[in-house]
C-alpha cells in the first residue's frame, strides 16, 4: 500500500512518515509528496499539519497540490486523513490570519478555541481524552486513551461528520469523518501507543 | 480534560548527557537518545534536551540526536540551549523538535519571537525564562547566557510582553532554587501564571513529589520540568503521576 504524506513546506513531517511505517509495518510504502505527479500511484493520503491555515492552503496551492488532492480524494476517493492544521483545512474556511476558504469538504469553519473561563489556556496543548459520539474503524480498540494536542484554533460546525469530542472549557471535534476522508485534531504521530493504534486503523480503513 | 504534563529533561552537551542518568537496563547512561527512549517507555508526556554547549560544532551534534531521537520516540520534544535565531530554530525542526525554546535571543531582539511564531506558528515557539529574585520579594530578574548573564528586565514583564508577541508556552525557571530541591518558587510561578494565557512550565528545585503537586495546584502551571528527581532512579514517573491523581490532578496514567 501506497502512503502518500503530503509535503506543502510545513517542516517537519518525517515524524508524520516515521509513525505511519511504525504503524503500518512492511505493507506500508509511506513516501512524501511535494509535488502532483507524486499522488498519481498513491493508494492513501495523509496531510499533516503543523501550520497555520492560511500557510497550508498556501503550500498545497503553490507546490500545485491543491487539484492534485481533490482529485484524488473526491475523484479517485482514496481513504485520506488530515491532521491538525490538515484537518482544520477541510473545513468551508478558517480565521486564523484573517478569512480563508477551505477544501469545503467539511461543513463548518476553523475557529479560534475560546473556553468558558480563562483558567483554560491556550494554546491548548498537551494530552486530552476523546468522547465519542459513535463507534467507527479509525477508533478501533481504542477507549479513555489519551491524545497530543497542540492548537488554538478549532474546527466548528461540523455536525454529524464528528466522531469524537474533547473538552477544554466547552467541548470541540477531536476527531471529523465523512465518506473515505477524516481528520484528527491530534497529533497521533506524537501520541505514543495510541496515536500508532490509530494510524493503524487508518492504514486498514476501506471506507 | 486536559491534563497536567511530567516532562523529564536531559541537559546534553557534546552529544552526551551531563548530569547522569540512572535506569535499570539502560547500557549507556550518557546516550541522550537511549535515555529518550526508557523515559518514552516509562510514561514521560514530553521530553526535553538543553544543549549546554553552545558552539558550532556542538549544535550539529545536537541536530542528529534530535533526529535520531525523533526516529525511535512517538512523543512531543522541545529542544533549547543556544539557539539564536530562525536558522537554527527551522534546523531543529526539521531534525524532529517540535517546540525549541529561546531564552538569550529573544531577550536581546524580543521581535525574534514574532517572526518565529508567524513562520512556524506559536505553538512551536517556547520562551525559556531564566529568572532571579530582585532583593526585596515580589519581583524577578530576567539571566541570559546560560544563567551567566544579567539582562536588567523584569521577568514577569517580558513573559507578558512573550506572549503578546506569540510565544505559545512559557518554560520558567527559577534560578534561585535551580538545584536546591527545595521545591519551586510558587511566587515567581503564580507572578507569571497570572499574568499570561498560555501554559507555563514549571522549572528549578523540585526535590519531592509533593513540589510537582504545589507547582500546578499552588503555582498555576501546566506542566512540571524535571531533572535529577528522575534521573538518579530516585522517583520514577509513574510515581510522581500517581502521587499528582491522589491530589486530585488530572494526569496521563
Amino acid at each position: 500500500m501506497k502512503l502518500a504524506i503530503l509535503d506543502y513546506g510545513s517542516g517537519n513531517l518525517h515524524s508524520v512518515a516515521r509513525a505511519c511505517q511504525k504503524a503500518g509495518g512492511a505493507g506500508v510504502k509511506a513516501r512524501l509528496a511535494d509535488n502532483p505527479d507524486l499522488l498519481k500511484d498513491a493508494s492513501r493520503l495523509l496531510l499533516p499539519g503543523v501550520c497555520s491555515f492560511k500557510a497550508a492552503m498556501a503550500g498545497l496551492e503553490r507546490r500545485g497540490l491543491l487539484e492534485a488532492l481533490r482529485e484524488a480524494v473526491m475523484g479517485r476517493a482514496l481513504p485520506f486523513l488530515g491532521i491538525c492544521a490538515g484537518m482544520q483545512i477541510m473545513a468551508e474556511e478558517g480565521e486564523e490570519h484573517g478569512r480563508h476558504r477551505g477544501l469545503g469538504w467539511i461543513s463548518g469553519r476553523a475557529s479560534p478555541l475560546s473556553p468558558k473561563d480563562s483558567s483554560f489556556r491556550i494554546p491548548h496543548m498537551g494530552w486530552n481524552s476523546l468522547r465519542l459520539r459513535r463507534p467507527h474503524c479509525l477508533t478501533e480498540g481504542l477507549s479513555g486513551e489519551d491524545f497530543y494536542f497542540a492548537h488554538s484554533y478549532r474546527l466548528e460546525g461540523a455536525g454529524e461528520a464528528v466522531l469524537a469530542e474533547s473538552d477544554h472549557g466547552g467541548f470541540f471535534a477531536a476527531l471529523v469523518a465523512r465518506d473515505n476522508m477524516a481528520g484528527a485534531q491530534f497529533h497521533p504521530e506524537k501520541s505514543q501507543k495510541a496515536g500508532l493504534r490509530f494510524l493503524e486503523n487508518f492504514l486498514r480503513w476501506n471506507p | 480534560m486536559l491534563k497536567a504534563r511530567v516532562i523529564p529533561c536531559l541537559d546534553v552537551q557534546g552529544g552526551r548527557v551531563v548530569k547522569g542518568v540512572q535506569f535499570r537496563n539502560l547500557r549507556d547512561a550518557g546516550d541522550p537518545v537511549l535515555a529518550a527512549e526508557a523515559y518514552d517507555a516509562a510514561g514521560a508526556d514530553e521530553l526535553c534536551f538543553l544543549d549546554i554547549a553552545a558552539s558550532h560544532e556542538a549544535r550539529r551534534t545536537m541536530l542528529d540526536v534530535v533526529r535520531r531521537t525523533a526516529e525511535a520516540c512517538f512523543m512531543p520534544l522541545t529542544v533549547g540551549g543556544g539557539v539564536g535565531g530562525l536558522d537554527d530554530m527551522e534546523a531543529l525542526l526539521r531534525a524532529g523538535a517540535d517546540k525549541v525554546a529561546m531564552n538569550s535571543a529573544i531577550v536581546r531582539d524580543p521581535s525574534l519571537i514574532d517572526e518565529a511564531a508567524a513562520r512556524f506558528g506559536s505553538q512551536c515557539v517556547v520562551a525559556a525564562l531564566d529568572a532571579k529574585g530582585l532583593g526585596g520579594g515580589g519581583s524577578w530578574e530576567l539571566f541570559t547566557h546560560g544563567g551567566r548573564r544579567r539582562s536588567g528586565v523584569d521577568a514577569v514583564r517580558f513573559a507578558e510582553e512573550a506572549v503578546a508577541r506569540g510565544a505559545g508556552e512559557i518554560l520558567l525557571t527559577s534560578m534561585d532554587r535551580d538545584g536546591t530541591r527545595a521545591g519551586f518558587e510558587i511566587p515567581l510561578l503564580r507572578a507569571v501564571s497570572g499574568v499570561v494565557s498560555v501554559p507555563v512550565i514549571a522549572s528549578g528545585g523540585a526535590g519531592r513529589l509533593d513540589h510537582l503537586v504545589e507547582a500546578v495546584c499552588d503555582g498555576g502551571a501546566s506542566a512540571v520540568l524535571v531533572a535529577s528527581l528522575f534521573h538518579f532512579g530516585e522517583f520514577r514517573i509513574d510515581e510522581a503521576k500517581a502521587r499528582m491523581r491522589e491530589a486530585g490532578l488530572p494526569v496521563r496514567l
